[in-house]
């Protein structure tokens, strides 16, 4: 799992922001919000413009070096800083086998530096402005055989559409891993990270969902599972998957006269429909949620409930979610070590950590953080 | 352009402590707010309430009706009102309420089932509000027979010593009223003795000469300092007999100031303080050190015992206990710990 995050110059970012999951408070109280002694569930709160959304992207830049998917992060360094490349690390851990990836960029897809330890030993180190290399420590994920000189060639092919072949990505995709390695571990990692921001589009049309999950709803309980969840959510309906007029097969309200869903669906509806197609289509296998604004469109209640949801059904996965919702804020069922404010200099502070008050279960986080408790570190 | 001043957030971050009268303000969390700046308060937001705990309930009676404690009651609201202070007060402004009013046992409004219901309310500082109640008064902090002293642990006083004013008497003189009393005493020579008229001047005097900490210094410090003020022979009789008042205290001799003494006093009369609350209510002697007896005091059972011991108009008695200074402590226990200055 991910233990620790740091990113530096890094859009809004000129400082360097940690979200270190493995800082857990002395409470008794909520210990399901922890997932293997590690805070597994974070909400985090903030000013508008506090930089919630670009945490999430830059959490995510990971996807760009080891998966090669392409995120929109222009502008992409910090534009009051005059460092010229922005810094990543990722602190993982997998049973016990601590694994630390850090990297530089000048732009999204251009590294300068790239390195990966094992247990504190470099396994790789590349800092490609000074073609300077070091992989002295390769055996350490069982792949001493790969031949260096060919990634080098990738890399100068790579180099003439201006871009750097990430080194781990190579080292991933040329490597008979095996099932105990933790470079497998690793990417199985980075491809249940999952983002999502009230930015994204919204299903808009019947022929925006996704065919796929149609045909999972299709199957077995999946459809009863949906409306189960719907309706627990406070949204009393029935539906069914039946037959449009032009022979496609879509999701409908079960009504006397059935309507579509997506066409006739409330946005806070719709807004909840997403959330459990991304995360049943993703959160079995997921390893990471990050959810932007996740409630935007829930009444309160709504989105007590989605977090209760979460929280019990996935408690594996490492979720973070940000809002503006303060009634979340409470000790009900978080904990003041896993509710955080990213200030508007860029510091992530948990609440505990946000006062010398001694912060006890019974304390009104949401009455207090109104009155200004922890101000100077909003 | 559009004006947009009127859209300056509000200001936030403040504690509220609502006392019964101008001891409470101008002498005991005068002094507290003094030794212990980390509770953060401005001082302009102690407000003094001027009536006893019992026209407080009327009021909150007359605001919220009969049930009031079913509702949310606004009690900065409430009082701001009340008071015509310049601006409406919420408490969603405040990150602590704090009440500070005496256990009023002899009042002729006296009613255990209203001060019951406002204990059981008032039960949440960063919340609705947090009440301390002050057994049998405010003063009861200085009612130490001596100190620090063991003794304390099961002094009382009867019920029979009344109106306040013959409580009051016994404990005038005593070593912390003396300790406390200080400033006041200073201040009191600067203006009456030496004519010092401006009060920040004698403010500014006070605080300087309560601040030093060397003994073979004392005098001269402080006549170099008066000298500004008063004329040189003054300096130097004032000197003298400001010497004379505070060796009594014997902080000097320790190379600390008055703040750092009081600091350490207050400690120790809030851990005694503690020990006292929870014996109240175990009614036996703890082998729990103060932080976990602090741990266990419920402020309600404290107040059920206090009307049962004083029920009877005769034979009845009260626990001395003032559980005010406990607000120290419940910010952050560390804050009386005897490890740090």
């Amino acid at each position: 799992m991910l233990k620790r995050f740091e990113v530096r110059n890094f859009k809004n970012f000129r400082d360097s922001v940690i979200v270190d999951f493995s800082k857990v408070g002395g409470y008794q109280f909520n210990q399901d919000c922890l997932t293997n002694g590690n805070i597994g569930k974070m909400i985090i709160y903030g000013k508008n413009a506090t930089g919630k959304t670009n945490l999430g992207w830059a959490l995510m830049n990971i996807w760009s070096n080891l998966l090669g998917i392409t995120l929109k992060n222009a502008p992409f360094l910090n534009v009051d800083s005059d460092e010229g490349s922005a810094y990543f690390r990722y602190d993982f851990v997998f049973d016990g086998t601590s694994l630390i990836y850090e990297y530089r960029k000048r732009a999204e897809k251009v590294l300068t530096e790239e390195t990966l330890k094992k247990d504190g030993r470099t396994v790789f180190s590349i800092y490609f402005d000074k073609n300077a290399y070091d992989t002295s420590g390769l055996h350490l994920v069982q792949a001493e055989t790969l031949v260096f000189e060919r990634y080098k060639q990738f890399l100068s092919d790579d180099e003439k559409k201006g871009e750097t072949l990430p080194f781990l990505r190579w080292i991933l995709a040329n490597t008979a891993l095996s099932d105990e390695s933790v470079l497998l571990r690793l990417i199985n990692y980075v491809r249940g990270m999952n983002f999502s921001s009230v930015g994204d589009r919204i299903v808009s049309g019947p022929r925006g969902m996704q065919e796929e999950f149609l045909e999972y709803l299709d199957e077995g309980d999946h459809l009863a599972d949906l409306t189960a969840f719907l309706n627990q959510m406070g949204i009393s309906c029935k539906l069914a998957i039946l037959q449009s007029p032009d022979g496609t097969k879509n999701l409908y309200f079960d009504n006397k006269t059935p309507i579509p869903f997506v066409l006739n669906a409330s946005s806070g509806t719709l807004a909840l429909f997403r959330l459990y197609q991304k995360i049943t289509m993703a959160a079995n296998a997921s390893s990471f949620l990050y959810m932007d604004e996740f409630d935007a469109f829930y009444h309160y209640e709504m989105a007590e409930n989605v977090v209760r949801f979460l929280i019990k059904k996935y408690p594996k996965c490492q979720i973070i979610l940000t809002t503006h919702n303060t009634n979340l804020m409470t000790n009900r069922f978080m904990r003041p070590d896993c509710l955080f404010i990213l200030s508007q200099s860029g510091h992530l502070t948990a609440l505990c950590n946000a006062t010398s008050r001694e912060l006890r279960e019974g304390h009104n986080l949401e009455k207090m953080y109104i009155s200004g408790e922890f101000e100077p570190y909003e | 352009m559009n004006d947009y001043s009127d859209l300056t957030p509000r200001r936030r971050r403040r504690t509220l402590l609502i006392v019964e009268g101008n001891h409470e303000k101008h002498v005991l969390f005068w002094l507290i707010f003094k030794c212990f700046p980390e509770l953060q308060v401005d001082f302009d937001d102690v407000w003094v309430y001027g009536t006893n705990i019992y026209m407080l309930y009327d009021d909150i009676v007359r605001e919220y009706d009969a049930d009031w404690d079913e509702v949310d009651v606004d009690l900065p609201y409430l009082v701001s009102k009340k008071s015509n202070l310049n601006s409406i007060q919420r408490k969603n402004d405040f990150i602590n309420v704090y009440l500070v009013f005496d256990y009023e046992r002899h009042d002729p409004s006296f009613s255990e089932e209203k001060i019951v219901r406002l204990q059981k309310y008032f039960s949440d500082s960063t919340d609705v509000g947090q009440l301390y109640l002050n057994y049998p008064m405010i003063e009861s902090y200085q009612d130490m027979p001596g100190f620090p002293d063991d003794a304390f642990m099961n002094h009382k006083v009867s019920v029979t010593v009344r109106p306040g004013s013959v409580y009051k008497g016994t404990i005038r003189s005593s070593v912390i009223a003396r300790m406390t009393g200080l400033p006041q005493k200073i201040r009191e020579i600067l203006k009456g003795r030496f004519g010092i008229a401006n009060n920040a001047d004698v403010e500014t005097c006070m605080l300087h000469i309560l601040s030093l900490m060397h003994e073979e210094t004392f005098v001269e410090d402080t006549i170099s300092f008066l000298a500004r003020y008063v004329n040189k022979q003054d300096a130097i009789t004032a000197a003298n007999q400001f010497e004379d008042l505070v060796k009594k205290q014997s902080y000097l001799s320790e190379g600390i100031d008055f703040w750092v003494h009081m600091k350490n006093v207050f400690k120790t009369i809030i851990r005694y303080h503690i020990c006292k609350a929870d014996r109240i209510v175990s009614n036996n002697e703890s082998t729990l050190n103060y932080a976990d007896r602090f741990r266990n005091i419920n402020y309600q059972k404290i107040l059920l015992a206090q009307n049962k011991v004083s029920a009877d108009d005769d034979k009845g008695f009260i626990w001395v206990l003032n559980t005010s200074v406990l607000l120290v402590p419940e910010y952050n226990i560390s804050l009386v710990s005897d490890r740090s200055q």
